[in-house]
């Protein structure tokens, strides 16, 4: 790949940081050395295959187990000594034992010496159900006479925050845009399905391997549902085929261990790839309401935002998915008068919880658009009026809490102002191609009221370090990124540092590998290990705190970015072609050039597939979707041009000056097309993802 | 999955193993191998050597039925002389599909959505099937099925087509058609067929009729092609009518070109 002239080295003192090097794991990936939990081999290994609710809500009643063959087994939820699977509100059951709230729910759990003899045990387990009529709208789940998931019926959580007077703001405002937003369900799209296995170690101890961004939450949930005391449990990571928040909560691990636990013998559980899209976790559906006053000149005086999440069948990440998402809605800008409401909502659907971009993306898709549909009202370029109202250190966001960290949205306009993207978008557009732009933000660190630590140890031992962590390498490259942070820290070469992650038996809990905090958090933490080491020591133990945000304010740093879109629809099948998406990023100094790159690339081509093509469709709250031939995640041919750029600005509390980012390159892509797909026809409003082709024709023909 | 294979190296061969273990035929694979439940006994014809090849004669090409679409795709004669069908098999698939699977395969699944087929129909190909005894060749728009251990060998098509191929799929590869049309025309007939809006690919005989009495009538065959398919899907009714007016037109002047 060509780089960019200005991707150099442009840190002082550094040998690595600041650096494009090459991902420590390149090679055993690309050869495929690289062991996956699927890999791992054992003797006497049972499969487990899981008898699923073929309702969606109803109660169960009997489960009846037929006669199995040597060397099988079943477990039910009598055999779960405490039923839950750890989250927020821990009330989600490992196995069913009345209430079945989603289609697919876990009955039962088979396990058999082959994954054929699992299935056939499974399909022929008999389970009774008293069928219960099904909620499947996010709407009707609110109303009063709604059948209920749970006794407190099926709002799950709200939001409401006030800041000023929004009624003056928009008594004082010349021109007021509002629409009303849909987004769909969408996947992550892993390559990797959710997957386990278990085995009794050495040490007698119950040891997980999984694919997973929590290990030492798995060790939990293993513990809750077998009765075994933690320190009889390890739990680490294998090679993990991508995560993107589908892996943050447990998956296929409790079940492994249950079996295990119970047998004394190995045990794997990995979905199938019909499992994970029927199944697994998934971004929350959106519906939301937003209404924007402004200045003649632009500037936005009030801003009054609501966003019902359906959350499916249990909260699990949903209440900070939902908190995430209204914090962020205007996040961007500096206005001094906001209202902002949220549902977040039960429903009879798959279970949706944590997604890259954590209901900043449903948030984006509404604001974003509006600012630009205001932006054509009021005659002003999409740039100018996002100039005219960034946010700045030292404002205030819609919770009253003060911008402390550095935040370099205006000098990212700018950037992107001068971009070639920029240039043929103003200067010389293509014939028949729609340009637009749209910015985002994405917070660092699980938030305030939230443990968020980091445990580091650094060992010397002659001329070589060893980093411990329990963050997990989900494909990100936080491997790498931290090996270049420990060397620059310790002053050594990279070739002396080594960094072990995700592994309980070796260290402490560092909690999830999530909300795009591991390179700031144990980078600092790194940092504040290698000045210990640096005074001597030979061994350096760390627990470095996120720090907390001031005021009503949630999280304390955020990175900023624009991404510009340029489309190319065809008026005879409405079909949408994305040719471009252009990216400025603000996240601080950058530690990795070519792997913010990654990162950037792959947020886009995930948030190609939320604006075209993705979704999870039900009815009555069973998911149509079987397979990716249905599912239609975006190929290398959907993906467009990408380009990248990264202003330079350092957060003076970061390592080496670094924000985190990981998600926020999904946040506004879609309304960024959506606006481009706009720009071409007078009369059009696309209000929902993803996009629908028929809305493309019915403008066409000026309907 | 667990499988027996058989290798038949001739057409004779293969009928006989079929009526013996009534196996599935296997071309490439790239349909059955995704399809359950999985048959246990698969007869491959890959050993057979007249399904291979691109054959032409002064008035007719000839593509034995293991010919893969990127063969299509790679071959001049097809470009040139039947241009909405290597345009069909420059889209199927991914360069993966299309290195493995067949034209034979294609239009033996009969599916609505194929393709090949597409292109077929309009083209008015003929189709030369084994049926134990001897070949025979019958129209590919009266095939639907495989009786009795027939083994499609080839497809013929005769020259003169000028012919053009849209598909609408949800992406730009991997993608099975939402809507796909051939327009075809030879000698002053003018023939439209139309997939995925139907049972099976549909060849639109009065719309064909109209463009063939007066090319440039285009807007009096888009009134009556809504009238010659149907989509069964209420939820996307709507859209594929519309895109069936608009590609119909589109198609109409490509050939004009």
């Amino acid at each position: 790949m060509k780089r960019d002239s200005e991707k150099r080295v442009f840190m002082e003192n550094t040998q690595y940081v600041g650096k494009s090097v090459e991902r420590l794991d390149l090679m055993s990936k690309v050869s495929g050395r690289a062991l996956y939990t699927a890999d791992y081999k054992f003797e006497n290994l049972l499969e487990v295959s899981l008898v699923r609710s073929k309702v969606a809500h109803g109660i169960l009643e009997a489960t009846e187990v037929p006669d199995l063959p040597d060397g099988c087994f079943c477990f039910t939820s009598k055999d779960i000594v405490e039923n839950v699977i750890p989250s927020i509100f821990n009330e989600q059951p490992v196995l069913v034992s009345d209430h079945i709230r989603y289609f697919g729910e876990p009955v039962a759990i088979v396990a058999a010496p082959s994954k054929e003899l699992a299935d056939k045990i499974a399909s022929d387990v008999k389970v009774s159900v008293k069928k219960l009529p099904v909620v499947d709208d996010l709407k009707k789940a609110l109303e009063k006479n709604s059948p209920k998931l749970f006794e407190k019926g099926n709002l799950c959580t709200e939001f409401h925050t006030v800041k000023g007077d929004v009624e003056q703001g928009f008594r004082d405002s010349f021109l007021i845009v509002e629409d009303s937003f849909e987004t769909q369900t969408q996947l992550h799209g892993f390559i990797e399905t959710e997957s386990a296995v278990s085995y009794i170690d050495d040490k007698g101890r119950l040891a997980i391997i999984s694919s997973t961004q929590n290990p030492y939450l798995d060790l939990k949930s293993a513990s809750l549902a077998t009765g075994r005391s933690t320190d009889k449990i390890t739990s680490r990571a294998a090679t993990v085929g991508g995560a993107f928040g589908g892996k943050d909560l447990t998956t296929a691990q409790v079940f492994a261990a249950v079996v295990t636990h119970c047998t004394g013998l190995p045990a794997r559980y990995v979905y199938t790839r019909e499992e994970n899209i029927r199944y697994g976790f998934r971004r929350h559906k959106s519906e939301s309401h937003a209404k924007i006053g402004f200045t003649k000149d632009g500037k936005i005086l009030a801003a009054e935002c609501y966003m019902d999440l359906d959350t499916g069948a249990y909260a699990l990440y949903g209440p900070s998915v939902m908190g995430l998402g209204m914090e962020h809605f205007t996040g961007c800008y500096n206005i001094d008068n906001v209202k902002l409401d949220g549902h977040l909502v039960y429903t009879n659907r798959t279970p949706a919880s944590a997604m890259r971009g954590f209901g900043a993306p449903q948030a984006a898709m509404a604001f974003e658009n509006l600012i630009n549909r205001a932006a054509k009202q009021l005659g002003i370029s999409q740039l100018q009026i996002r100039k005219l109202n960034a946010i700045h250190t030292g404002q205030k966001g819609p919770m009253g809490g003060e911008f402390e960290h550095s935040i370099a949205l205006e000098e990212a306009l700018n950037k992107f102002e001068k971009s070639k993207y920029y240039k043929e978008m103003t200067e010389n557009p293509e014939n028949g191609c729609g340009y637009s732009l749209a910015v985002g933000m994405m917070s660092s660190g699980l938030g305030k009221h939230v443990p968020d630590n980091c445990y580091l140890d650094i060992k010397k031992s002659k001329d070589k370090y060893e980093v411990y962590l329990s963050l997990v390498d989900l494909g990100q490259g936080s491997q790498t990124v931290l090996s270049q942070i420990a060397a620059d820290a310790l002053g050594v070469p990279m070739s002396d540092v080594k960094v072990f992650m995700a592994d309980s038996s070796t260290s402490a809990d560092s909690s999830s590998t999530a909300a795009s905090r591991s390179t700031y958090l144990a980078g600092n933490a790194i940092v504040r290990a290698a000045e210990e080491i640096k005074k001597g020591n030979s061994e350096a133990h760390v627990v470095y705190a996120f720090p907390e945000a001031s005021g009503e304010a949630v999280h304390t740093h955020f990175a900023f970015i624009v991404q510009g879109a340029k489309v190319k629809v065809n008026s005879s099948t409405g079909k949408v072609d994305v040719l471009w998406i252009h990216n400025t990023v603000d996240t601080g100094n950058v530690i990795n050039p070519i792997l913010l790159d990654g990162q950037v690339f792959g947020g886009v081509a995930m948030s190609v597939g939320m604006a075209l093509s993705e979704e999870v469709r039900y009815k009555d709250a069973v998911p149509k979707e079987r397979s990716l031939a249905q599912y239609i995640l975006p190929t290398s041919l959907d993906v467009p041009r990408l380009t990248n750029e990264f202003v330079i600005n350092e957060e003076p509390t970061g390592p080496f000056g670094a924000k985190g980012m990981a998600e926020l390159p999904t946040v506004a892509v879609a309304p960024a097309i959506v606006s481009a797909v706009e720009s071409l026809y007078p009369n059009i409003k696309i209000n929902r993802l993803p996009i629908d082709r028929q809305t493309i024709l019915n403008a066409g023909r000026g309907l | 999955m667990s499988f027996l294979l058989y290798t038949p190296k001739t057409l004779n061969e293969a009928f006989e193993m079929k009526k013996e273990t009534d196996g599935r035929y296997l071309a490439a694979g790239t349909v059955v191998f995704v399809k359950k439940p999985f048959p246990s006994n698969l007869i491959s014809l890959e050993k057979i050597p007249e399904l291979y090849g691109i054959r032409e004669t002064e008035t007719s090409v000839e593509l034995g039925a293991l010919v893969t679409f990127d063969e299509i795709d790679c071959s001049a004669l097809i470009k040139e002389q039947f241009h909405s069908l290597w345009q069909a098999a420059h889209e199927v698939g991914s360069p993966q599909i299309r290195n493995r699977a067949t034209i034979g395969g294609n239009v033996c699944s009969f599916d609505t959505s194929s393709d090949g087929i597409c292109p077929l129909k309009a083209m008015d190909a003929s189709v030369v099937i084994f049926d134990g005894n001897s070949l025979v060749e019958r129209k590919i728009t009266e095939f639907d099925s495989l009786e009795n251990g027939e083994i499609l060998v080839s497809v013929r098509l005769e020259k003169g087509w000028k012919s053009s191929f849209v598909k609408v799929g949800k992406r730009n590869a991997l993608a099975i058609s939402v809507i796909n049309m051939t327009v075809a025309k030879k000698n002053g007939i003018v023939r439209v067929a139309v997939g995925s809006a139907g049972k099976h690919v549909l060849v639109c005989e009065k719309t064909g009729k109209i463009l063939s009495n007066d090319i440039d009538d285009i807007e009096k065959a888009q009134d009556v092609i809504g009238s010659e398919i149907y989509p069964r899907a209420p939820e996307t009714k709507e859209y594929k009518l519309a895109v069936a007016r608009n590609i119909l037109s589109d198609l109409v002047k490509e050939l004009a070109k």
